[in-house]
């Protein structure tokens, strides 16, 4: 048995050798080659995209992964950390006041963030000094100073600090990492040895410290690292990973992953469909060759084994090439990243590789199945007389099968299903109103006449082949259409998320008594606006208290432990999105408007009353609204907005933001400097934020993705047409016979011309009106459950779908076709002798 | 039955439903082949010859009846033993020649040789060129070929596994008289040389004649016209 095998798998090995230097299997060939090279690019650059961009979010936050704690972390996760062979960094901070003094024993009080740390570089990015003092490394009697605090304590090298009980000289200004969230620390930072900032008597039992471990690694140590602290988190730790640097920024980006993901899945079945097409031809070209082969007497299991051998060397050698392909692609895509990517970050290939050749192996059987089972069944009748073909449905669900392995190597677990459920909806919807179309054809066949009417019964001769051209064209030309849609709202939310004119500077803690001074400084400052605020804590919920031990939710238990930030406004602003408004206030009570995420974090509702302690008083209202805020827009957002009334008296300040211009390339002579300068002589106590850098960055995520998404968009545009010319191809030989007998019967050049066109211009016309249709449907449920936008109905679209079906395939058609048209009988003859 | 028949049909029925029918295309037919005979079926087209030929080669089951093929009871065989019953000692050669045109004629002689892993393959394929005069048309194409070469290559290719039987399937239909004429002779002298028993199907009185027997499917009932030929 195992040497007949062997002997089997040499024979179909040299019938294999043989039809690949005739150039037999070409379109299977090329379909599993764009298959597998495709998955190739797009995983390889995905996680290439995806590592570079997670770098760039490591050096934001100075490491891959950190836990924060107000309470010292256990010595035990840096020594674990350190086993998993990962870099750790310890670091204390403490915001604190810092005290300057010069030659002249002028003295500058200042708060600020003093941060220890156990190594002097961060784990991620490099440390950026700062020009304006000369730079040493830090001892134990000197520090780092971030470059706003020399204007704000008006400081020079010869200054020394006291901070705690301990006066430091000074090493050297540093540009701290930059965080996604300015806003959580807004005093300017100075940096020391962590072993000095224990012993200054700064610590103590009641002191606001925050502790953090930070680390860095390669991916799989981190997630192992971050898989254990998951599960044994304390408390109070809070874990920050760089692949969600900001809840937001985590969300858009998570929407382009998913979108890398589904192109190269839609470029998968794209090729699939191309297999499946193609495949079809070469059973119509190979069945008498099958059918003799069982004549001869080649049994059930003989021409399974010999044909499996086959297709798996076709699988096994095209996705060999398609992975070389792909991978020489990204080799020659990656000096064009490296322009969109600082740092680019390549990704080890193997997965991407493996990835590659396997979906090649399997996108291969999943679309050939059908026409293999169907090949090795062939009844050796077949070669007398033509026998209808029975379908078994096992091999649907072995198809099925295979298509959910096919899926599930490409995507994560948890999508799987809906997008196979979609998948299986689409085809069968399609294959149902490719019969519809069908059926339309045969009664426009009865009534037309001439050429017209020739066409049409080119068209139908096949019904089987025109349904599967009919559903492969739509699915493609589907894909492409939602592609397209979703990635025009992908790049738009983008655009719109961070617009020209956004706010990148921030004036805090402007008393009223500082307002016109401050106002006075900023008179030129482009697109400013202000917000009136108090500081204060949610308490109650409709005289519930609200105790911290009773949240389970982490965020909820900071936010009742902070005060917060309530903007005192008559109303809500226009940046803002009201989700939901009280009809009727039942109450006299003032009116406070609530963010959506806040309400759901504490269940607040409509016309519920909260009470909140600011300053001291305790002061209730009632819940008007529900806003929506896009906290990555920048723009004044609070979580409540409290309505101003003349009885309540509030300990108001204020809050500015205005556009800055571009940061310039010396940021010692940069407008932000000579700002902070001024507020810190005029207003002593408002604090300028500048987030400029984090807003650069953010853009330039925005534009990395963006850029992914595109050029994975065009590739399975590009994987798209070549399915097409393969759509073509499995009508070929019919085609041709049916020009050579109206050539033979006397036809005209210009009348087979037509004839031939038409059938392309037709079915292209039929796809688009298919694709169409489900486009607008899935377009319109996007919009209603997704996006949340009013659905329209886009004649457009329509028109669009149809044009470009009917044009592609005219094109195709000329391009292929076009020798074909010319071809005198005689050739025509010969094409089909040799085929 | 008689063991040293290799062909033997007795009182077989070959119905097919048609709309509200059943057409009878074989009825109650009886015959026995012994080895080395040359046997022509004639008969009008439609009448059912390709279906006989096919029901004795194993390709199709008769309705009821009993085939016989070289001592095997064919109606109680599977698929996969009528296979192999084929691929030990059964040739085919078809009107059109069925071969396969990305192939080479040595190709397609090698195909039914390399298919079963028979030894010296390639020393045999290029012996049944020799044999039918395409020694030097090895490395051609079917569509290089004229119509009789193409069939020649197809009569070598069925001779190639050595069968004890041969079904030809109109092999001349398709040629012109001359090159029809030279297939035919082919065929009875490779019948006479390798001890094969050839069953034929043809429209062609004159190479009917050529044959040992001549039976005529007359409405669906095998009657024999002649006894012998030659």
């Amino acid at each position: 048995m195992i040497k007949n095998v062997t002997l089997e798998a040499i024979t179909a090995s040299k019938w294999f050798y043989r039809s690949l230097k005739k150039g037999d299997w070409l379109w299977l060939i090329i379909a599993v080659i764009i298959a597998s090279a495709t998955v190739t690019v797009v995983k390889q650059l995905g996680e290439t995209v995806q590592q570079s961009m997670l770098r760039k979010a490591a050096e934001s936050m100075g490491a891959d992964y950190v836990i924060k704690s107000s309470r010292p972390i256990d010595i035990k996760w840096q020594q674990q950390a350190e086993n998993f062979g990962l870099k750790t960094r310890q670091s204390i901070s403490i915001v604190t006041m810092a005290l300057a003094k010069d030659k002249n024993a002028q003295q500058q009080f200042q708060l600020v963030q003093l941060k220890g740390v156990s190594t002097p570089n961060p784990l991620r990015g490099k440390l950026a000094p700062n020009t304006i003092l000369p730079f040493n490394n830090l001892t134990s009697d000197s520090i780092w100073v971030e470059p706003k605090l020399i204007s704000l304590m008006r400081i020079n090298e010869s200054s020394l600090i006291t901070l705690g009980t301990k006066q430091f000289n000074l090493a050297g200004s540093v540009d701290g990492p930059q965080l996604i969230n300015p806003m959580a620390n807004f005093a300017p930072q100075i940096w020391m040895d962590i072993e000095q900032l224990k012993k200054i008597e700064l610590i103590g039992p009641g002191s606001r410290v925050s502790y953090e471990l930070s680390l860095a690694g390669n991916d799989q140590q981190i997630n192992r690292f971050a898989k254990l602290i998951e599960n044994n988190k304390e408390p109070h730790w809070q874990l920050l990973s760089a692949k969600a640097p900001s809840e937001d920024l985590g969300n858009s980006l998570d929407t382009a992953w998913l979108f890398l993901d589904l192109s190269a899945l839609s470029a998968v079945l794209v090729a699939g469909m191309s297999i499946l097409i193609a495949s079809r031809f070469y059973l119509t070209r190979w069945k008498n060759s099958m059918a003799l082969m069982r004549a001869f007497g080649a049994s059930n299991a003989t021409m399974t084994r010999l044909f499996a051998f086959q297709l798996t060397w076709i699988a096994f050698f095209s996705s060999l090439i398609g992975v070389t392909v792909g991978y020489l692609l990204t080799l020659l895509i990656a000096p064009y990243l490296a322009d969109y990517f600082t740092p680019l970050v390549i990704a080890n290939p193997t997965p991407a590789i493996l990835i590659g050749f396997f979906s090649g192996l399997l996108v291969l059987w999943t679309f050939a199945w059908q026409a293999f089972q169907t090949a090795i069944k062939t009844s050796p009748i077949q070669i007398l007389k033509s026998v209808p073909v029975q379908t078994h449905y096992i091999h649907w669900f072995i198809s099925f099968f295979l298509l959910l392995v096919l899926i599930s190597l490409m995507l994560d677990i948890d999508s799987i299903l809906w997008i196979v459920l979609g998948i299986i909806l689409i085809s069968f919807a399609l294959f149902a109103a490719s019969v519809l179309l069908l059926k339309t054809m045969l009664f426009l066949q009865r009534y037309s006449r001439g050429w017209f009417k020739i066409a049409l019964s080119n068209l139908t001769k096949e019904p089987g082949l025109v349904q599967i051209q009919l559903v492969s064209v739509g699915m493609v030309l589907f894909v492409l259409m939602l592609m397209t849609f979703v990635r025009q709202d992908l790049l738009q939310n983008w655009q719109a998320s961070l617009p020209e004119n956004t706010p990148n500077t921030f004036v805090m803690n402007i008393q009223p008594s500082q307002k016109a001074l401050v106002d006075n400084i900023l008179t030129n400052m482009q697109y400013k606006t202000d917000a009136p605020m108090v500081r204060g804590r949610l308490i109650k919920v409709n005289n519930q208290e609200l105790l911290v031990e009773q949240q389970s939710n982490e965020r909820a238990k900071r936010l009742l432990q902070r005060e917060a930030n309530i903007a005192v406004m008559a109303e809500v602003p226009k940046h803002n999105t009201t989700v939901a408004q009280l009809k009727e206030p039942s109450t006299e009570l003032p009116k406070v408007s609530v963010e959506e995420g806040i309400a759901e974090l504490f269940n607040i509702k409509l016309g519920d009353n909260l009470e909140f302690n600011i300053a001291g008083q305790k002061l209730e209202y009632q819940v008007n609204s529900i806003r929506k805020v896009q906290w990555q827009s920048f723009q004044l957002n609070f979580f409540f907005i409290i309505e101003p009334t003349l009885e309540r008296a509030l300990p108001l300040s204020y809050l500015s933001n205005f556009h800055l211009p571009k940061l310039s390339a010396d940021s010692n002579n940069d407008i932000a400097s000579e700002l902070t300068k001024q507020l810190a002589i005029t207003t002593p106590g408002v604090l300028l934020i500048d987030v400029r850098k984090i807003m650069l960055q953010i853009q330039d995520i925005m534009t990395q993705a963006s850029w992914a998404v595109s050029a994975l968009y065009a590739f399975t545009l590009l994987a798209s047409i070549g399915v097409l010319f393969t759509a073509t191809l499995a009508s070929q030989q019919s085609r041709i016979q049916n020009w050579l007998l109206l050539r033979t019967i006397g036809a005209q050049n210009k009348t087979i011309i037509k004839i031939g066109l038409t059938e392309f211009v037709f079915l292209g016309g039929l796809a688009g009106v298919l694709a169409a249709s489900f486009a607008q449907v899935s377009s319109l449920l996007i919009s209603q459950y997704l996006l949340k936008t009013e659905p329209t109905f886009s004649p457009a679209l329509w028109l669009a779908s149809i044009i470009i079906g009917c044009c592609l395939f005219l094109l195709i058609g000329l391009i292929t076709q076009w020798s074909y048209l010319q071809k005198s009988p005689q050739n025509l003859k010969r094409y089909l002798n040799s085929n | 039955m008689n063991p040293t028949n290799i062909i033997e049909l007795q009182n077989v029925h070959y119905q097919i439903p048609s709309d509200n029918s059943i057409l009878d295309i074989i009825k109650a037919c009886d015959l026995r082949v012994q080895p080395d005979e040359t046997i022509a079926i004639v008969g009008r087209s439609g009448s059912g010859k390709s279906t006989l030929l096919s029901i004795m080669a194993g390709l199709e089951t008769s309705t009821s009846g009993q085939v016989t093929l070289l001592g095997q009871a064919l109606n109680d065989c599977s698929e996969d033993q009528r296979a192999q019953i084929r691929a030990q000692q059964v040739g085919f050669i078809f009107q059109n020649f069925q071969l396969m045109p990305s192939m080479t004629a040595l190709e397609n002689i090698l195909m039914p040789l390399e298919l079963f892993q028979i030894e010296d393959a390639e020393q045999k394929a290029l012996k049944a060129l020799e044999q039918v005069g395409l020694a030097n048309r090895a490395n051609h194409r079917p569509a290089e070929l004229s119509g009789g070469e193409q069939q020649r290559v197809a009569i070598a290719r069925a001779f190639v596994t050595e069968p004890k039987v041969l079904f030809a399937d109109e092999p001349t239909g398709n040629l012109d008289e001359e090159t029809a004429e030279q297939i035919q002779s082919l065929l009875l002298e490779l019948n006479k040389t390798l001890s094969t028993t050839l069953i034929l199907v043809t429209h062609d009185n004159h190479f009917a004649q050529r044959c040992q027997r001549v039976y005529q499917l007359i409405n669906g009932h095998l009657v024999e016209k002649t006894e012998t030929a030659q």
